[in-house]
């Protein structure tokens, strides 16, 4: 496969503060491409100069082939920006917004038209094309907010954590839609805060901290970095903070979770972890009821935290 | 296009824009008009005048059409005919000098006062000079506080509209997002800039017909005399819109709080402080909003177009120079990146 995008050294200063500092990595056509790092770690930077909104202090960057410099108004014409606000107007409705930013791409006419109700259809608002955007609720605000991004039908779309704040159905639908595009041809760079999401929809992940690229691969090939954890799976009702805070102090415990949904407890320990009897009796010490437990391998947030010693979250 | 377009259906849908920039404007000269027409109107039918006198001969009074001079006994006598409204005036003359006392009327009563100042004036010599108290009409039909508040309506929409108008636009684009989504587009920097600019002028262009068309029609205000002198004047409220929008994009552009926070009241003090709702102050003179309604009535009033000339060249050099240091500040990326 050939890349579609290519960052090559790319180095951002902001005074003395290096936000991006040679960073390198090319994305695939065809890919969606998952771009991973915590608060800070110039995640926006990078974006912002892919999508030609700032300039870069050193480095290069091509889209579809066009240097994102020398050849802007073509490069730019490639891509399609998912912003993580809603860059919306209000007072437009659904359509006049869609309508809005695909002329600013040269399409009028008919063929703005049909590419307003394509990107409507799209993302499920054919029905919502005549109502404002601000009366929408924050779903159907989001699913908008693609369609004003990829009505052009862009090649490469950059997608800013799209699904910040919406429901499950929202969600699911962002994410159909996402696959989608990437069947029709279009390749995806998807920042997100929630690892479920980039493990479900990402080909390959890059993993930046500090301006600089820490990891990059696919989920497997990431899962391989950290060989020396796993974690314990624990099915279990009702962690409190307290309990959360006495296993975290059981020695070698690299790190406690609990997913309140799922209700479960996940643990990351050595490989040759030998106090699992010490945990279980911190749990039962504390009144927790145990339904099951596995043992797994580290998962991708251990990776991630292992990397930038950050939570995503 | 599509800038300007989605410029005037956001403005026309923004019940704000609609009330502040339309509806407040002439809801205010209409109110004030038509409250203070009554007080200061400059052309006055004082009909014939009755005064009773006491204190000197008949043949050295002033001989005036109009002016009927009855003598009376006493000036009790003549104060009594007054306040019986047999007179309009009682007079006394004396070594001490004139002694006026005034009727209910206060048109008539200011006539035989001015009458009366003149005589003084004149050293008493029984001929009054009428240049020292009837000015000479240029205007060519009546003037009133409606007249004035018409302009100076417009100058306040001008400023205040222009203003918000011109920060809030790009503070709001850039705050939301939408400038940045737009910034990606292949469009050029320059010409996103100016499209934006350009998108306002329609808006200033309703903003002014807007308050001129109602205000002739509904409160029967008088701008200039002809088609021409109109249109000029309509020309200059034009380009100091367009000045004043080009000026405060600049500021939205840059700022990173609210702008309305702090135009609004800088605005309001400006405006106070050159006579638009209050009387002059020191500087009241110096200041743009005076300047450009001293321009606007020297063309409404007295037919000469020089001054508006130079507000509209002093406007147009405002412009190009902010237009260059908009696009160059637009040009550098960091403004539109989030």
């Amino acid at each position: 496969m050939s890349n579609f995008v290519t960052v090559d050294g790319l180095t951002k200063r902001y005074g003395d503060f290096t936000a991006v500092d040679d960073l390198s990595f090319s994305v695939e056509v065809g890919e969606i491409f998952g771009f991973l790092g915590p608060n800070g770690a110039g995640k926006s930077t990078t974006l912002n100069v892919l999508c030609n909104l700032i300039d870069y202090d050193r480095g290069q960057i091509a889209v579809g082939g066009y240097d994102i410099k020398r050849d802007a108004r073509k490069a730019k014409s490639l891509i399609g920006l998912v912003p993580q606000e809603i860059a919306l107007y209000p007072t437009l409705t659904a359509s006049e917004n869609v309508g809005f930013f695909a002329s600013l791409y040269g399409l009028k006419g008919a063929g703005l038209k049909t590419a307003v109700e394509t990107a409507l259809e799209f993302v499920g608002l054919s029905e919502h094309m005549r109502q404002r955007a601000g009366k929408m609720s924050g779903g159907m605000q989001r699913r908008l907010n693609i369609a004003c991004g990829i009505a052009h039908k862009p090649k490469l779309i950059v997608m800013d954590e799209p699904t910040v704040g919406v429901d499950a159905q929202s969600r699911d639908h962002i994410m159909n839609a996402i696959r989608t595009l990437r069947k029709d041809g279009a390749t995806v760079i998807y920042t997100s805060h929630y690892m479920p999401e980039v493990q479900d929809i990402c080909d390959r992940i890059a993993i930046i901290d500090g301006g600089k690229l820490v990891g990059l691969g696919t989920e497997n090939e990431l899962l391989k970095v950290v060989t020396d954890v796993k974690t314990i799976a624990i099915a279990a009702r009702a962690i409190d903070a307290k309990t959360s805070g006495l296993l975290s102090s059981v020695p070698d415990v690299k790190r406690v979770v609990y997913d309140k949904e799922k209700h479960e407890l996940r643990i990351d320990v050595p490989l040759n972890f030998d106090k699992i009897s010490l945990v279980l009796q911190t749990l039962l010490d504390n009144g927790t009821a145990i339904d099951n437990m596995r043992t797994e391998a580290a998962s991708l947030e251990t990776t991630f935290l292992a990397l930038t010693g950050k939570e995503l979250h | 296009m599509a800038i300007i377009k989605r410029e005037l259906i956001l403005f026309f849908r923004d019940w704000g824009s609609i009330f502040f920039c339309m509806i407040f404007p002439l809801v205010l000269t209409g109110m004030l008009g038509t409250l203070l027409e009554s007080l200061n109107v400059s052309d006055y039918a004082a009909g014939n005048l009755t005064l009773q006198y006491v204190g000197i001969p008949e043949e050295y009074l002033p001989a005036i059409d109009g002016v009927t001079f009855v003598k009376a006994d006493n000036f009790n006598t003549a104060k009594d005919a007054v306040k019986d409204k047999k007179a309009d005036a009682a007079v006394s003359f004396s070594a001490d000098g004139i002694d006026l006392y005034k009727g209910g009327d206060s048109v008539k009563s200011g006539v035989a006062e001015m009458i009366f100042r003149s005589v003084s004036l004149n050293g008493n010599s029984g001929t009054v000079d009428n240049s020292t108290y009837v000015k000479t009409k240029e205007l060519g039909y009546n003037r009133s506080m409606m007249d004035y508040y018409a302009v100076a309506m417009i100058v306040m929409i001008l400023f205040m509209g222009g203003a918000i108008g011109g920060a809030g636009a790009f503070y709001e684009s850039r705050k939301d997002g939408t400038l940045r989504r737009a910034a990606i587009s292949p469009k050029t920097r320059t010409a996103l800039y100016l499209e934006s600019l350009l998108s306002f002028l329609p808006q200033n262009i309703f903003q002014i017909v807007c308050t001129m068309i109602p205000a002739v029609l509904i409160f029967h205000a008088h701008y200039a005399d002809t088609f021409a002198e109109n249109l000029l004047l309509f020309a200059m409220f034009f380009v100091v819109g367009a000045a004043i929008m080009a000026l405060f994009g600049l500021v939205g552009l840059l700022s990173n709080i609210n702008p309305t926070l702090i135009i609004m009241p800088v605005m309001w003090a400006l405006l106070f402080c050159s006579g638009t709702f209050s009387q002059s102050v020191l500087v009241s003179e110096k200041l743009p909003p005076a300047l450009i309604q001293a321009a606007a009535f020297d063309l409404t009033i007295f037919g000469r177009y020089d001054k508006c000339l130079a507000v509209m060249c002093v406007c147009a050099v405002i412009i190009i120079l902010s237009v260059i240091t908009g696009t160059l500040l637009f040009g550098r990326k960091e403004v539109t990146a989030k």
